[in-house]
């Protein structure tokens, strides 16, 4: 794992459990973020738009409905940084 | 809410004159096929109850999306108006819709300021049910703010009816 995915996971997994209220020891790339506690689409919306005002980005809205684990969210947001 | 308080979208300047040229489809009471919102004030918030009938439908039962984006642009727009009592024009708009609007149900829409840079204003605004509180959308919306100087400068390509509608609004302004 690259530096920054490092350094991103642990800021995404930190923002997530914030978000959700639960503990970021759960989380891993694996896990299906729409099987944890307290998840909805405005939560998910919230995560979203606290992790574009941190990284300057903007995430696309197909990701919203499209990404499944966390792994795979933490991937796309190094590739909108990458790609800045 | 506290100390919120009522305004009608038809006294633009706030001096209580009401212009008879006003047919904002978003929130002019006199535009029949409008959406006729009228907005609440409270500290940096504005909200408006919504409520939408099955002549802005799209599939059956739902509200057309380019609906729940106006009445969005509406708010924000409303928000940015009361910066500082100059018209605003929306000049970029990102809409994330979370779930279908429904027609004939309560929603609340509201929206507040994120931040400011010279003549451009960030808004953000939510739409959600009044009754059980999920969220339908969420928006961003960029406005820039007509100053004056702007609209008397002779470089914005309006129309000569909207630049006259302007002036007049400035003119009341004064009284």
């Amino acid at each position: 794992m690259t530096q920054l995915l490092k350094s991103l996971s642990s800021t995404i997994r930190h923002i997530i459990s914030n978000k959700l209220g639960i503990s970021e020891d759960i989380l891993t790339s694996e896990t299906q973020i729409a099987s944890l506690p307290n998840v909805d689409s405005m939560r998910v919306l919230e995560i979203i738009l606290e992790i574009e005002k941190k990284y300057k980005v903007e995430v696309p809205d197909a990701v919203t409905f499209s990404v499944n684990t966390i792994g795979e969210f933490e991937q796309i947001i190094q590739e909108l940084i990458e790609h800045t | 809410m506290s100390e919120s308080k009522l305004v009608d979208p038809s006294l633009e300047n706030g001096n209580g004159i009401v212009s008879e040229t006003y047919n904002c489809f978003g929130c002019s009471p006199k535009n029949d096929r409008g959406l006729k919102l009228k907005f609440e004030i409270s500290g940096d918030t504005i909200c408006a109850p919504v409520q939408v009938g099955k002549v802005y439908e799209s599939f059956p039962g739902v509200v057309h999306g380019g609906i729940v984006a106006t009445i969005l642009d509406e708010i924000m727009a409303q928000v940015a108006f009361r910066l500082e009592h100059h018209p605003s024009m929306t000049i970029g708009l990102r809409i994330r819709y979370l779930q279908p609007m429904q027609v004939n149900k309560k929603y609340i829409a509201l929206a507040e300021i994120s931040s400011r840079k010279g003549q451009t204003v960030e808004v953000e605004g939510k739409l959600h049910s009044a009754e059980e509180g999920n969220y339908v959308a969420f928006a961003k919306g960029t406005f820039f703010i007509l100053s004056p100087e702007h609209l008397l400068s002779g470089k914005l390509r309006l129309p000569n009816e909207t630049l006259q509608s302007f002036s007049d609004f400035l003119s009341n302004s004064k009284v």
